[in-house]
């Protein structure tokens, strides 16, 4: 198979439920069913930071706040089956300044663990909260839960306060998964009763844009395509149903321009339109739990219950080929959790750094996939097509 | 104290219930023995339902709710036994020479108590061993794939029956324990028998619900009862 295991970090006794790469530093967060989330570098894949003590139930779900503008600090929010989401913030005046060592070097010497700060804990889900996701400017937060809602949250510029502008209760079931597109402010949220629902601002209130119906089953997992155009935007979801689906928005109404007007005075609510566009080749055999977007190839990665690892090309728009599959890619184990990364640590023999300097247009020598399971490790991958 | 939603249920004889071999059926007819694997006894009577556990009514309601992970009022819940695993979590038993069979997960789960009657679910005929399939494919080379399915398909006592979701999770938790990691296990209400089943199915299969459930302190308690009386 042209994939290949680089490494595997044996980080939890439990399960990863979760596994999120900093937009754009070497980290790694990890969420598991021990209540605790670790913080890994991507440079030596050796840990850096634990965070726990404060979750009383399984952490599901983790994501990086992108550090934007003046927004300096490294953010991480945390989603628990306790009810509540955990912010999370790092102590800038101890943290290993070359994230690639083992962690920070103290007045006398010796290594220890970052330090982070456990900062705000949000609360109003009813149950179980199952994702959350930072929006691409680090506006908003979006979580969601058993409860059926979706919440959006706006933070102060501590990362302390924070103020719910919008409870989304149009799913009929658990909503299982919540991503936001690369550029705008849109939302889509994966759930139970077999939908996907999309949000975005309408005069000042969150409404539900549009409903993507096709699943015959849970849908688990979400995620947009990273490289289209402006005013473009495609998503693939992964399903109970053994399906990974492509999806692109055909048209919307009420967005730029009539945002003035208050929305009882416009013709045109936000709606969108979005349709099918493709069926990737089946592979899976029993839930698909996660996909994956790569923003740099623009490859799609699959995992779930079959312990099974598809990587997917698009050779033209909306046909899929299969590149690469992993049988049993975590043993025995089932695989919650699959994304593309950077590549930040050369995986060359020692000696050969130098030949095996980055080659700009092929995007193996660039990114990697990361999956976690219930065996509680951590892999990572490399595709290796030969061009 | 809420009626029991199946006041007089079919119960099977001991005698009845399958088990591995003829050698084993003698081991039952020792005086001794039936005693130790089923602690009830005058199985031929009526039996007067069991008090219910209090603010157990929360489980009876199923629907979407049924398996959650909300604190339930449980005063009467029993405690939480440990080490209940029989089976090592390992591959042992992948090169053995007596793979798992569909007699060892009906003895796993068929001496689990109902939650309402002092009664085992293979009394009850809730589970029946051809309702149990073990599934091992073989990928082309003809060399057995490492995962395998387990499909246990329930029959509730009555169609309408609100604890199909608590029995099916007790199935479900008491094999997690005693299989090995490389088996998919499938909990399923068999056709025709439950008015709601594909709802109380794709709860049961459901990983990330039945995670959940089993966080809860108080279900948990209950589940334990149930499976105190597991070999």
């Amino acid at each position: 198979m042209p994939i290949k295991q680089v490494h595997s970090i044996p980080a939890h006794v439990d399960r990863i439920w979760n596994l999120a790469p900093h937009p754009t530093l070497p980290l790694l967060a990890t969420a598991t069913s021990d209540k605790s989330a670790q913080i890994y570098s991507l440079n030596t894949y050796f840990p850096v930071a634990q965070l726990d003590g404060n979750h009383k139930r399984s952490i599901r779900s983790v994501s990086w706040k992108p550090k934007t503008g003046s927004n300096s600090e490294v953010v991480l929010a945390t989603a628990s089956f306790d009810g509540t989401v955990g912010i999370w913030i790092r102590d800038n005046d101890r943290f290993a300044q070359d994230v690639g060592s083992t962690g920070v070097i103290d007045d006398n010497g010796s290594i220890g663990l970052e330090e982070w700060e456990f900062v705000a804990s949000l609360e109003g889900h009813e149950n179980e909260v199952k994702c959350v996701d930072w929006s691409c400017e680090g506006t908003y937060l979006a979580s969601c839960s058993r409860d059926k809602s979706v919440w959006i949250w706006e933070a102060d510029e501590s990362n302390e306060e924070f103020e719910c502008l919008a409870v989304l209760q149009d799913h009929t079931q658990d909503v299982k998964h919540v991503a936001w597109h690369p550029n705008e402010e849109l939302l889509a949220s994966a759930s139970y009763d077999d939908t996907i629902r999309l949000w975005r601002e309408d005069d000042d209130d969150w409404v539900c844009s549009g409903e993507i119906i096709g699943h015959r089953s849970t849908v688990w997992c979400i995620d947009f395509d990273k490289r289209t155009g402006e005013g473009e935007a495609r998503l693939v979801s992964c399903s109970a149903d053994e399906t990974v689906r492509v999806w692109s928005r055909q048209s919307m109404t009420g967005k730029v321009g009539s945002r003035d007007f208050p929305s009882t005075f416009r013709s045109d609510p936000v709606s969108e339109n979005w349709q099918q566009e493709a069926i990737l080749p089946q592979r899976h055999s029993g839930p698909i739990y996660a996909v994956s977007w790569s923003g740099l190839s623009g490859r799609i990665v699959s995992v779930g219950a079959d312990g099974l690892l598809v990587v997917y090309h698009e050779v033209k728009k909306g046909e899929w080929l299969v590149i690469a599959e992993e049988e049993d890619a975590h043993s025995v184990f089932e695989i919650n959790t699959a994304v593309w990364s950077k590549k930040w640590k050369s995986t060359a023999p020692h000696g050969q750094e130098g030949n095996a300097e980055k080659d700009e247009t092929n995007p193996d020598n660039e990114e990697i996939i990361i999956t976690g399971g219930d065996d509680g490790n951590i892999n990572i991958w490399e595709v290796t097509i030969q061009k | 104290m809420s009626e029991p939603i199946n006041a007089n249920p079919k119960i099977l004889s001991l005698e009845d219930l399958p088990t591995r071999s003829t050698a084993s059926r003698d081991i039952f007819s020792d005086a001794s023995s039936p005693k130790a694997i089923f602690p009830y006894s005058a199985l031929d009577d009526a039996f007067p339902p069991r008090p219910l556990y209090e603010g157990y009514s929360s489980l009876l309601l199923l629907g979407e709710n049924g398996l959650s992970g909300d604190d339930i009022d449980m005063k009467m819940a029993p405690e939480l036994s440990s080490g209940e695993s029989d089976v090592d979590d390992d591959d042992a038993d992948f090169d053995e020479h007596e793979p798992i069979d569909e007699q060892e997960i009906y003895d796993l789960i068929s001496t689990i108590s109902d939650p309402e009657h002092p009664l085992t679910l293979g009394q009850l005929a809730v589970v029946n061993k051809p309702d149990i399939y073990i599934i091992s494919s073989k990928d082309a080379t003809g060399r057995r794939q490492k995962i395998s399915r387990v499909i246990v398909e329930i029959t509730p006592t009555i169609t309408h029956c609100s604890l199909a979701t608590l029995i099916g999770l007790g199935i479900r938790v008491r094999l997690e324990r005693c299989l090995p990691p490389r088996f998919r296990i499938e909990i399923k209400v068999k056709s025709g028998t439950h008015q709601s089943e594909s709802q109380v199915n794709k709860q049961l299969n459901d990983k990330e619900r039945v995670a959940a459930a089993c966080e809860n302190q108080q279900l948990l308690g209950v589940l334990s009862g149930m499976l105190a009386t597991c070999k």
